[in-house]
């Protein structure tokens, strides 16, 4: 039976893995290097199977409190990382993915939340799964974008925005329905699809600056520069932070529909 | 444009200034559908005569699209660190911006399809479609939609209801609090479902969170809370929402477009 007590082992040969690939793939200057690949898909599906044991001890997909949905957000990131160096083949990028997901996982270590085996009521749906993963997933994909937004930025070259582009337009499809699953959600459970709720503001200002993006890029021959198209990418990656977990540093998120910690 | 937008917000601060949030209750059906019907058929006659006017491409560019999401990703970032109680959504300034994107949507579809082609239109149709599609019946339907709370004590019928301004005002069906159960974790006792037993118009009804039942193709009535009344540890009362939103089906229609649309673009990607 894989417990709570069993991250920091799970935890720590993931990074190792991990870290043993993302070398492999800095190391490597042409085409993709194969083994650091293999170790990488070891490391997330070494991570992967902490999941689903700890989904069968619990009794409950570990989706509730922001400590479970950090453990979905270090695996999507692995797995966005890894899935960007083999499509796109920048090497860094596992390396830099790997680090991202991390320091989420050392948060999880520093400071494990309750992990009792309830799901309360509000929580008792079809589309809690599908909701949750869902958003978890767009996370990563926007933070492999906001990687790649702050290497464009920092080095002055337009080089990482056709990638950008195809990141941000799959996040955005995966954001978009983890925000139609929720409104659905929401009028089965409080009545109103849209509500205003805090994080639902904050979910909006994070979907509305990722269009922002896309649009720009839709202006052909405009003399808008890269550089502000990236600075929209890590926009919209500070307010997903916000929506995230920073709505419930705010004094409104003591009367948010959203609070299930 | 940048100038014009500035005064059409300005001219939006100025009530906001004066009289506060907009109040909704003036324009409920069929005050809210006409003025949007009308809005929408000056729209359409601008679009067919001045289509292509500089004025007219410039409100429907991707430039303009750009400057108002960035205005409502500043009225949701203000509304998002408001405190609890206080709304930017029905806010003047906000509204106004929530209109101009209807227009500019709007504009877009109609332009595109005039000059409509199946291959290359139709995710575009479908996600700037059901985006107009549930941004319209969010803000037509906001002064349509009611929502009753009804204190429902244990076997006492009931006929009243209060309104989102605290008025208690006269139910069209009668409700009886029979039983209410918890359902709880057997390995930790934690509560994972709550029901309630009622008579509704004396039929049997069951109600749990997250199952609302329907009163028609308009209403809802949902479980929100149950609580206790002087000694007694058990439940002696429970609170429910009776939510009639005429609508739901067109937002809920809306979604399904955009998310057909998203499915659409995620096919399209190279």
């Amino acid at each position: 039976m894989i417990t709570w007590n069993e991250f920091f082992p799970f935890a720590t040969l993931t990074l190792l893995l991990g870290f043993g690939g993302a070398a492999g793939a800095l190391r490597r200057h042409e085409g993709r290097c194969q083994w650091a690949i293999g170790a990488g898909l070891a490391g997330i599906g070494l991570f992967a199977c902490f999941i689903a044991g700890l989904w069968l001890s619990l009794g409950r997909p570990p989706l509730r409190t922001l400590g479970e949905t950090r453990l979905w957000y270090s695996l999507f990131m692995m797995v966005s990382g890894w899935a960007v160096y083999a499509r796109w083949r920048y090497r860094w990028i596992p390396l830099f993915s790997l680090v991202v997901a991390a320091v989420f996982m050392v948060i999880n270590l520093a400071r494990p939340e309750l992990h009792d085996r309830s799901l309360m009521p509000a929580l008792q749906s079809l589309w809690f799964i599908p909701h949750v993963t869902v958003y978890m997933f767009s996370y990563s994909l926007f933070g492999c974008a906001f990687l790649l937004a702050v290497a464009g930025w920092w080095k002055h070259t337009p080089a990482y925005l056709p990638s950008t582009d195809r990141l941000v337009t799959i996040g955005m499809a995966f954001l978009t329905f983890g925000m139609l699953s929720g409104c659905i959600w929401a009028k089965q459970a409080w009545g109103n699809y849209w509500s205003w709720d805090p994080k639902e503001t904050w979910a909006a200002a994070t979907w509305c600056a990722y269009l922002v993006y896309l649009h720009r890029r839709l202006r052909s021959g405009s003399p808008a520069g890269a550089t502000g198209s990236y600075a929209w990418v890590i926009i919209g990656f500070a307010l997903l932070q916000m929506c995230w977990y920073g709505v419930n540093l705010l004094p409104s998120a003591a009367a948010s529909l959203h609070s299930y910690n | 444009m940048n100038r014009w937008l500035f005064i059409y917000l300005l001219c939006a601060a100025l009530p906001q200034a004066v009289f506060g949030n907009i109040d909704l209750r003036p324009l409920t059906f069929p005050v809210g559908t006409a003025v949007g019907a009308a809005l929408l058929a000056v729209l359409f006659v601008l679009e067919r005569e001045q289509g292509n006017s500089r004025w007219m491409r410039a409100f429907r560019s991707p430039r303009m699209a750009c400057r108002l999401l960035t205005l409502l990703t500043v009225g949701c970032l203000i509304g998002g660190c408001l405190p609890a109680g206080k709304s930017v959504s029905t806010s003047w300034p906000f509204v106004a911006l929530l209109f101009a994107l209807l227009a500019h949507l709007y504009l877009l579809l109609l332009h595109r399809l005039f000059r409509f082609a199946w291959k290359r239109d139709l995710t575009f149709l479908f996600v700037h479609g059901g985006l107009w599609l549930a941004l319209l019946s969010g803000t037509l339907g906001a002064a349509d939609t009611q929502e009753l709370h009804i204190l429902a004590p244990l076997a006492t019928p009931t006929r009243m209801a209060a309104d989102a301004y605290g008025r208690m005002t006269p139910l069209p069906h009668e409700l009886e609090l029979q039983d209410f159960a918890v359902e709880t974790h057997p390995a930790d006792g934690s509560p994972v479902q709550y029901s309630a037993s009622l008579l509704l118009d004396k039929e049997p009804v069951t109600l749990r969170v997250n199952h609302p039942y329907s009163l028609g193709w308009d209403k809802d009535l949902y479980l929100m809370s149950f609580g206790r009344q002087g000694e007694t540890a058990d439940t002696t009362y429970c609170v429910l929402q009776l939510v009639c939103q005429p609508w739901k089906y067109p937002l809920l229609a809306g979604l399904l477009l955009l998310l057909a649309g998203m499915v659409g673009l995620l096919a399209r990607l190279k």
